[in-house]
């Protein structure tokens, strides 16, 4: 049976991508694979921002926690909706590594500057059933390109992505 | 006289205090599920749908964690004892306010010109109903608030989209309270 929820192994008949860990996006015939892909909601027990791999496949979307077999596997027909965004992404880990690291006072501007440096991506989010029928959804950042090519791999399966556009803020929305 | 008042006033303070618990009491292991239903937005409140997900996705996470139901029910999931009493968790987020982690760091840097001021700060607020899927009664409706922003949330600044594990947090808290 093909475990749908997080956190279960990968079935056999499906391969662990190789590549695509550096960022890379890797296609195959057959496969689509997005490396490092940050996790924001939807996966039990993988932590947000700990990132992995999101591999496209002929039947179904499969997500790798980093360094893991453990895996989210949605299948194409329990697709309910696909959304595309565009999001912000800060290096704030890394921004605070170069505060500590540099010795007093050197590292500060790089440090502020990696911290507050904003790096566009996609935020995809998928809705889809669970096996026992409740709605479950997911969401990922990955690269903007990224983002366009698992647009196009899903359409080539008769899945839409809709893209939202992030509105202007309002009196409303300040 | 002004000590028969005192000591009526304390009294009834008492009362209504107690009542108030046993009130609360009422609805405790009454309920075996719970269903979580989706939000919805209010008309005019922009709520982006990555918040959406990652709230429901949040509040079932520390709905399940508090242990205060058998079950944990996703919208359109069946029950594994179909008649246990279950209630239905219903919201509608009424505000986003979407603010800037930029901001709050930079108000981290320089606490003397914004310090405890509401500038910058991610906030959710959401009607939530518990509501009774047998009776279709409102059990207990709250406004709650979900928010990043804090001073204790580090230097960073707290990441916009962690509002949503507040909200959850607050609702699994009441969950746990009344329940």
């Amino acid at each position: 049976m093909v475990p749908t929820l997080l956190g279960a192994q990968v079935p056999p008949g499906v391969q662990r991508p190789a590549g695509g860990a550096q960022g890379q996006i890797v296609e195959r015939p057959g496969e689509l694979t997005l490396g490092r892909v940050f996790h924001i909601a939807g996966v039990p027990g993988v932590k947000r921002n700990m990132w992995g791999e999101l591999a496209f496949t002929q039947r179904s979307i499969i997500f790798f926690k980093k360094g893991t077999q453990q895996a989210l596997e949605i299948p194409y027909q329990r697709v309910q909706r696909v959304q595309r965004l565009t999001r912000d992404r800060q290096s704030v880990k890394a921004g605070a590594a170069v505060w500590l690291l540099t010795p007093v006072g050197l590292g500060a501007p790089l440090g502020t500057y990696l911290m507050m440096r904003k790096q566009k991506v996609d935020a995809i989010v998928f809705q889809y059933l669970t096996e026992n029928g409740g709605l479950a959804g997911a969401v990922f950042h990955i690269s903007t390109d990224g983002g366009a090519r698992s647009r196009d791999w899903l359409e080539r399966f008769g899945i839409a992505v809709e893209e939202v556009v992030t509105p202007a803020r309002s009196p409303v929305n300040k | 006289m002004r000590r028969r008042v005192l000591l009526c006033s304390v009294g009834l303070s008492i009362g209504l205090s107690t009542a108030a618990a046993g009130a609360e009491r009422t609805f405790k292991n009454k309920y075996f599920n719970i269903e979580v239903i989706w939000f919805e937005r209010a008309p005019g409140i922009d709520f982006p749908p990555d918040y959406l997900v990652a709230t429901m996705e949040d509040i079932v996470a520390e709905l399940q964690k508090t242990q205060t139901f058998k079950q944990v029910l996703r919208q359109g999931e069946k029950a594994r004892i179909a008649d246990a009493p279950t209630l239905r968790l219903t919201g509608v987020v009424t505000k986003y306010k979407k603010g800037s982690r930029r901001t709050r760091m930079f108000k981290r840097l320089v606490p003397w010109l914004a310090y405890g001021t509401p500038i910058g700060n991610t906030e959710i607020t959401a009607t939530i109903r518990f509501v009774d899927c047998a009776t279709n009664a409102v059990v207990v409706e709250r406004k709650m608030t979900g928010a990043i922003g804090k001073w204790a949330e580090g230097m960073a600044g707290g990441e916009s989209i962690a509002a949503t594990r507040t909200l959850a947090k607050n609702v699994a808290q009441l969950a746990s309270e009344r329940f």
